[in-house]
């Protein structure tokens, strides 16, 4: 009796305890990698969802007719974004104006408006309609969204 | 009990262990990875609205400055609002930004042909779409110099196949 009680007291063999390290060790990296990774991601994912709503907030002051009135032939500096208050560490900025030359339509087919943008202002004056390029980054470089806008010269 | 029944349960015990922490870490990169599409998908929708946004703005400026488009059996326009891409394309955009949204307008023209004004509806689609993104209901004043434009309607379509 005594013997068998002795017996259920032994330990783990030297081979057990070994693997199990070894196992162990390999979870707690793969586990440590992971959350690194989703941290990451997750940063990644926070700068770029903050950058495209600094886009959009920037691109809706300046469609805005009240506060960015229409301008011929604007610059890149022309139209104001004093009115946006991003977060800290992003901004917005004009970075082109391009213009619409006002060709006329064909009869019939499609009209490409790229073909009949273009970075000058018309000589004939400015046609009443602009594109409109908007960047807005992250200032530690992680995050740079772009949007296009048209803003047409209301009426 | 025989002692030898304790044997290996170290290694069942570690293999346990890394299977539920295994389990985890897939869970939680899942979540990673669903945030990432969600902010992709956030990034395609406002392509698309300002595609399509832009491409109805400059739809209406090409009509502006051109007083037949729209007006009464235009070959460019169609009798009836359109819910599908298909049709007679007024307008197209080429993308310009690295997520290559273009965008295609379709226009209506004025049933009235005695009407010395022209009321055209702009249809919308962007991104390949086949349903309609935005669609705009616009008067030109014709017989005015110049020309001045009332946006009756501006509709965002949502996910519907018609606004």
């Amino acid at each position: 009796m005594r013997r068998t009680s002795i017996q259920r007291d032994e330990g783990f063999s030297l081979a057990e305890i070994l693997v199990t390290i070894v196992i162990v060790g390999i979870t707690f990296t793969a586990i440590l990698g992971g959350l690194m990774t989703s941290i990451r991601v997750s940063d990644l994912q926070r700068a770029e969802a903050t950058a495209d709503a600094v886009a959009r907030s920037a691109a809706e002051l300046v469609k805005d007719s009240i506060k960015n009135p229409y301008v011929n032939c604007a610059a890149a500096g022309t139209y104001s974004l004093a009115g946006l208050t991003p977060q800290p560490g992003y901004s917005a900025t004009i970075t082109r104006v391009e213009y619409w030359d006002d060709a006329a339509p064909a009869a019939t087919g499609p009209y490409t408006l790229a073909s009949h943008i273009q970075s000058t202002c018309p000589v004939s004056g400015d046609s009443g309609l602009q594109r409109i390029t908007i960047v807005a980054t992250s200032s530690n470089g992680q995050a740079a969204e772009t949007v296009q806008i048209m803003k047409r010269k209301v009426s | 009990m025989n002692v030898r029944d304790e044997d290996g349960q170290a290694l069942v015990l570690a293999l346990a262990f890394l299977i539920f922490f295994g389990l985890v870490i897939g869970a939680m990169l899942a979540f990673a990875g669903a945030s990432v599409r969600s902010t992709e998908r956030l990034r395609e929708q406002r392509s698309t609205v300002y595609a399509a946004d832009g491409a109805t703005d400059a739809a209406i400026q090409l009509a502006l400055k051109n007083s037949t488009v729209g007006g009464y059996a235009d070959p460019r326009c169609q009798a009836a609002v359109p819910t599908a891409a298909t049709g007679q394309i007024l307008l197209t955009t080429t993308a310009t930004t690295t997520d290559a949204t273009v965008a295609n307008v379709i226009c209506t023209w004025s049933q009235d042909q005695f009407q010395p004004e022209r009321t055209v509806t702009f249809t919308t689609f962007a991104g390949g779409g086949s349903s309609p993104v935005v669609q705009a209901t616009v008067l030109f004043h014709d017989t005015q110099s110049p020309v001045t434009v009332n946006v009756l309607s501006w509709t965002y379509c949502g996910h519907s196949t018609s606004c």
